[in-house]
């Protein structure tokens, strides 16, 4: 069968073929629902918990998954369904504000680094491979013990920690694009290294930090929720499903819903975002297929 | 007297005079280091380009043509050399005045379908060096854009493409009209059409003679293909492994080379007609490495005629006929 004749696209990155490509990915699709069902929870969460999230009854409390609580009660009499629902929302701020440090520390340093090359770069590159040498979560648990425990700090720690994987990522791209000959045209024309760095090679390196954050998302929230596991993260009553687990660790013989189900809430996020990124990824570059 | 203002009339008209240019890369060094190696891109290569003329700069795969083309204006850093333009030597201006005069001095390069960014529209494209250069207001960017569209022989439309929706000869065309928005004095026309058919390939080259002509413009033509360069140029310089080994005006060189190297590749020139019986000179072995160049001569090596001079002494850059510049012990 001939290929159909290329629809006329008004971009060039041709937005519709990337969608064409991502809706055949069952997994992607499955991935992409589960974000999209995560962010309406996330961004509802008041109107769609039947309870207050921090409402204790201690006459209620372990009760086991029934008609009013569907997930059962925690050692507080607090609701659990409730507590998951307002989870999401506090999973999802790790996520974008640790995705959001890790890519503007990231991507900026990793352009700086391909484009100037030299000492600059030597010296940039000298610190992310420090950074990747530590284990994830060691890393998170030094910088969380010089900042302090709590959410804010583990968002910072999370970023911190991801600002490398960009940096590599970025920097390994703009080296290949700054001997382009666009860019050499765009130097011959006249524009300074900042408009070259921002304009013809940023965009080009967006496709691949895309799938990275999207994939860094996923990471986030796991690595947060260990730290909260750890009692370093979310501080009580925020109702993080790491800090969840964490409390429910004691009763895990006698009332196994109490931290099962925000087992079952990381796994679903994490896999979710997974999905979607490898999904993203296949579907921007083809090539990269195995 | 007579012959000074002879030869201050022969520097006003040099637009563009570049004196013993030298672009040495560094080769990456062993673990062990050992001493630091060079690949001799550009060895030392003089010529000037008068006004309104244009410059055929020939030579194989390798010999450093594009890498001259590229120090000329400054898009590689060269080792040393000067490179007057107008009369100021481009070498010693700062990156803000360099970038202030690239507004004069432009480039065309070789493959149209990687000198176009992928992600702009041929507006923003062609309007590019015009918005760096201060013309800030769209709409005026966008009139001169359509005019440069038209002057290439595309139209107003296809400002809102983007490159991937064009052939090779359309895109080169974009990238011409962009070489032009900024009305520069000298294009460097690097391979400008070795990429094209041949059909689009002459196109492209009369578009070239044609804005020639209407706006005054000079050419350094860089080609590896003679009968291109014959068709383009006035005087021709031939160029082997990073140095000039002959320049003159475009008649003399295809009639009486005076470098045995010119002499080989001109008979290495198809002649359309089966009958001609010609002696080819056929060069033996390959090109020596540059890194390691020979002693001498570096064309002896290959060279029919070379005698023991040659590998004894570098031969001088000697202006045997007027105009006529020739690096060779043996050229009378």
């Amino acid at each position: 069968m001939a290929k159909p004749e290329q629809t006329k696209s008004s971009s060039p990155t041709g937005l519709r073929e990337v969608w064409r490509r991502l809706k055949k990915n069952r997994g992607a699709v499955i991935g992409l629902g589960i974000v999209l069902v995560l962010t309406v929870i996330a961004l509802l969460a008041p109107y769609l918990t039947p309870y207050d999230y921090k409402a204790q009854n201690l006459d209620l409390r372990l009760l086991a998954p029934q008609r009013g609580h569907w997930l059962g009660t925690d050692d507080f009499g607090r609701d659990t369904l409730s507590r998951i629902i307002y989870g999401t929302r506090v999973s999802f701020q790790i996520g974008l504000i640790s995705v959001a440090i890790g890519l503007v520390l990231g991507v900026s340093t990793g352009l700086i680094s391909g484009y100037y090359g030299g000492v600059l770069d030597k010296i940039i590159m000298g610190f992310t491979d420090v950074v990747l040498a530590f284990p994830g979560i060691l890393l998170a648990i030094a910088v969380v013990a010089v900042l302090g425990p709590g959410l804010y700090n583990v968002m910072v720690a999370v970023g911190l920690r991801s600002a490398p994987t960009y940096t590599r990522l970025v920097r390994g791209s703009v080296i290949s694009l700054r001997e382009k000959e666009f860019v050499e045209s765009s130097r011959a024309v006249g524009c300074t290294n900042g408009r070259i760095l921002l304009v013809h090679i940023l965009p080009n390196v967006v496709a691949p930090v895309l799938v990275m954050s999207t994939l860094q998302f996923a990471t986030s929230i796991l690595t947060a929720a260990g730290l909260s596991f750890l009692g370093l993260g979310a501080q009580p009553p925020t109702p993080d499903w790491g800090d969840m687990i964490n409390r429910a660790r004691v009763y895990m013989r006698t009332a196994w819903w109490v931290g099962t189900f925000p087992g079952v809430a990381i796994m679903l996020s994490v896999l979710g975002f997974n999905l979607f990124g490898d999904g993203l990824r296949d579907a921007l570059d083809p090539r990269l297929k195995s | 007297m007579a012959t000074e203002e002879a030869a201050a009339a022969t520097t006003a008209e040099k637009l563009i005079d570049v004196v013993n240019l030298v672009k040495y890369f560094p080769r990456k060094q062993g673990l062990f280091g050992g001493p630091r190696t060079y690949v001799k891109a550009v060895d030392g290569v003089s010529f000037f380009i008068r006004r309104g003329e244009t410059l055929g700069l020939v030579g194989e795969s390798g010999c450093g043509k594009t890498t001259a083309g590229r120090t000329l204006l400054r898009l590689a850093e060269p080792t040393s050399g000067q490179v007057f333009f107008e009369g100021r030597d481009i070498l010693t201006l700062s990156e803000p005045e360099m970038r202030k005069l690239r507004a004069e001095m432009q480039i065309i390069f070789q493959d149209p379908y990687a000198s176009l960014s992928p992600r702009m529209s041929i507006g923003d494209i062609v309007g590019e060096p015009l918005l760096v250069h201060g013309v800030t207001d769209r709409v005026v960017r966008e009139k001169r854009v359509i005019e440069l569209l038209e002057l290439v022989g595309l139209s107003a439309y296809h400002m809102h493409r983007y490159p991937h929706e064009f052939s090779g000869g359309q895109r080169q065309r974009i990238g011409i009209a962009r070489a032009l928005a900024l009305q520069p004095k000298i294009v460097v026309c690097d391979e400008a059409v070795s990429a094209l058919d041949v059909s689009i390939q002459s196109q492209i080259l009369n578009l070239l003679k044609d804005l020639q002509q209407h706006f005054g413009l000079t050419y350094l033509f860089i080609a590896h293909n003679l009968s291109v360069v014959k068709h383009m140029s006035d005087r021709v310089a031939v160029m082997y492994l990073g140095k000039i080994v002959e320049m003159t005006r475009k008649q003399d060189l295809y009639s009486s080379p005076k470098h045995p190297y010119t002499q080989a590749l001109l008979s290495a020139i198809p002649v359309p007609d089966p009958k001609l019986e010609r002696e080819r000179i056929v060069l033996e072995g390959d090109v020596p490495s540059p890194v390691h160049l020979p002693s001498g001569c570096r064309f002896r090596t290959r060279c029919g005629s070379a005698q023991p001079i040659c590998a004894e002494a570098e031969p001088a850059w000697r202006e045997v006929e007027p105009d006529h510049f020739v690096a060779c012990h043996l050229a009378r």
